[in-house]
């Protein structure tokens, strides 16, 4: 947030640049007495959510970097979790190894889908997103395909519990107790009835250092400079295709391995439809947490997943006391997520047109200037 | 040389990757292990279930298994290592010990009767693999999959 602009703090511009994070702020201020949930129970329910989604939503943040906006293509890479997954469940391999070898079966999975992302999306510049969000579907069509019909005729899965029983499909539901919470209940702290799934948090914190750590690296600094101005990134000898589909196939494994830990913590996987909301839950707690289509922070997403699951929690309850329907909460929480990933996009493609009108008269003035 | 070196790189990741694959699916492979508290019998003679059977393994919260009973525990790993006390009648004193066995790599269930192990009755007799019976009828039990058009979307 910047607080501070030119030494001094400048209330306008504090909240026309945090607008949404503000907005959320004042819905839950609102929200939370009105839902009447104990104190407890919210930071609970914070922290599981923290840890069940902040690796996923950091995902975000590598192609953010690169100039290619909300990665929308990070389903792909839950997608690539979940076969992995469905592999680890059917080959009976428990707990956290479970967990790491799902991650690496997801790994060969995801690097392919998101060399085919980006390389689609380099043939789409300046349409990143919308080629990522339509991308998902076809993927999703191949998904099911694999998972549908080919899992048990022609990829071998042994166990009938995780087969639908005409002997070929995986089930509508694949229950994961054999790992459930492994990695949240690895080291877990109990304060009072807050549980504090310290191993997540610490898989998280080691996140967070690798992205920091990243963006000093040549790769990162390549991935900054391309995301500033292609153009001149090239000039400067960057292979500007080659590091747009690095970020992009480091998106869609980080994605993966968040997939697997959102799952984890679940305990079950609803295989058709686990993975189609995920991307657009992620980019919304991200921006509700103060990033934008081109800027955004870790800070940015540990805001954004307290806030939006905050909202989240207070909403259903909060409708139900206002309205006396808590569909009301239900409709309020989904109209927001759609709604502020729309406000975020049309603020940006403002802003971006505003920049070039206004270079565009700086160029007219300095062309009136050199006239006279 | 730089492209030799990525390549080597890449080879050794590869390599590093499966190497830490096989080490998981070799000590996180899970098994069922149920054990049994049934009366058995055995060339004739027959092995009458105890009073009380007192077990507790790895990674599992103790059992009590009274006679007739079935317990169920998660064996993670090819070794399977029970601590047992058991009382054969009420009147009896109980006695101790560790059941220990290797379960085969591919065998996703076990059971152990107690009574046959206890009697040291050989091996396939008290420990043996469970397999589960496949569904009777897959045509008549078929799971439907409801899609609209807009599941997808």
């Amino acid at each position: 947030m910047k607080l501070l602009k030119n030494n001094s703090f400048n209330i306008l511009t504090f909240f026309k640049d945090n607008s949404v994070p503000v907005m959320f702020v004042l819905i839950c201020a609102v929200c939370i007495p009105v839902a009447g949930f104990p104190l407890q129970y919210l930071l609970s329910e914070i922290i599981t959510r923290i840890g069940r989604n902040a690796f996923l939503i950091l995902a975000l943040l590598i192609p953010i970097m690169a100039g290619m906006g909300l990665n929308f293509g990070m389903t792909l890479g839950a997608m690539a979790g979940e076969i992995g997954l469905i592999f680890v469940c059917d080959w009976r391999i428990y707990g956290i190894p479970g967990i790491v070898l799902a991650m690496i079966i997801s790994i060969p999975i995801s690097v392919l889908l998101g060399w085919l992302c980006g390389t689609i999306m380099n043939m789409a510049k300046g349409r990143e997103m919308i080629t990522g969000y339509i991308m998902n579907y076809f993927i999703n069509g191949i998904y099911q395909l694999i998972v549908l019909f080919c899992m048990g005729s022609i990829i071998p899965i042994k166990h009938s519990d995780i087969l639908l029983p005409r002997g070929y499909g995986i089930r509508v539901t694949v229950d994961l107790i054999n790992m459930r919470q492994s990695l949240d209940n690895l080291i877990a702290v109990r304060i009072g009835m807050i549980k504090i799934p310290v191993f997540t948090f610490i898989l998280i914190a080691l996140m967070c250092l690798f992205i920091v750590w990243f963006r000093k690296t040549k790769l990162g600094q390549d991935m900054r400079a391309v995301g500033q101005d292609m153009e001149v990134a090239r000039a400067t000898g960057i292979t500007v295709e080659r590091t747009r589909i690095i970020s992009i196939i480091m998106s869609t494994v980080l994605a993966g391995f968040g997939m697997i830990i959102y799952l984890q913590n679940i305990g079950s996987l609803t295989t058709y439809t686990a993975h189609s909301q995920i991307g657009m839950f992620c980019i919304a707690a991200l921006l509700v947490g103060g990033a934008s289509v081109d800027k955004a922070s870790i800070g940015n997403v540990f805001l954004g997943v307290i806030l939006f699951h905050l909202m989240f929690i207070v909403a259903p309850n909060a409708g139900a006391a206002i309205t006396g329907d808590s569909m009301i909460g239900e409709y309020f929480r989904v109209f927001v997520s759609y709604g502020v990933i729309t406000v975020a996009l049309a603020m940006y493609e403002a802003k971006k047109r505003r920049a070039k009108s206004l270079a565009g008269r700086k160029l007219a003035q300095a062309q009136k200037e050199e006239a006279k | 040389m730089r492209v030799k070196r990525q390549t080597l790189f890449i080879v050794g990741a590869v390599l590093l990757l499966v190497g830490i694959a096989v080490l998981m699916v070799i000590i996180g492979r899970g098994h069922i292990v149920y054990v049994d508290n049934k009366t058995v019998e055995y060339n004739g003679n027959e092995y009458k279930a105890y009073n009380l059977v007192e077990l507790s393994a790895k990674g599992n919260d103790p059992q009590e298994a009274f006679a007739r009973d079935r317990i169920l525990f998660k064996c993670v790993g090819q070794s399977l290592k029970i601590e047992y006390e058991a009382t054969k009648k009420q009147s009896s004193s109980p006695e101790k010990g560790i059941i220990n066995k290797k379960i085969p790599f591919s065998w996703d269930a076990v059971v152990v009767n107690l009574p046959a192990y206890f009697a040291g009755l050989p091996e396939e007799v008290w420990f043996t693999e469970f397999i589960q019976e496949p569904p009777a009828d897959k045509s008549s039990s078929n799971e439907e999959i409801v899609f609209d058009e807009f599941t997808a979307f």
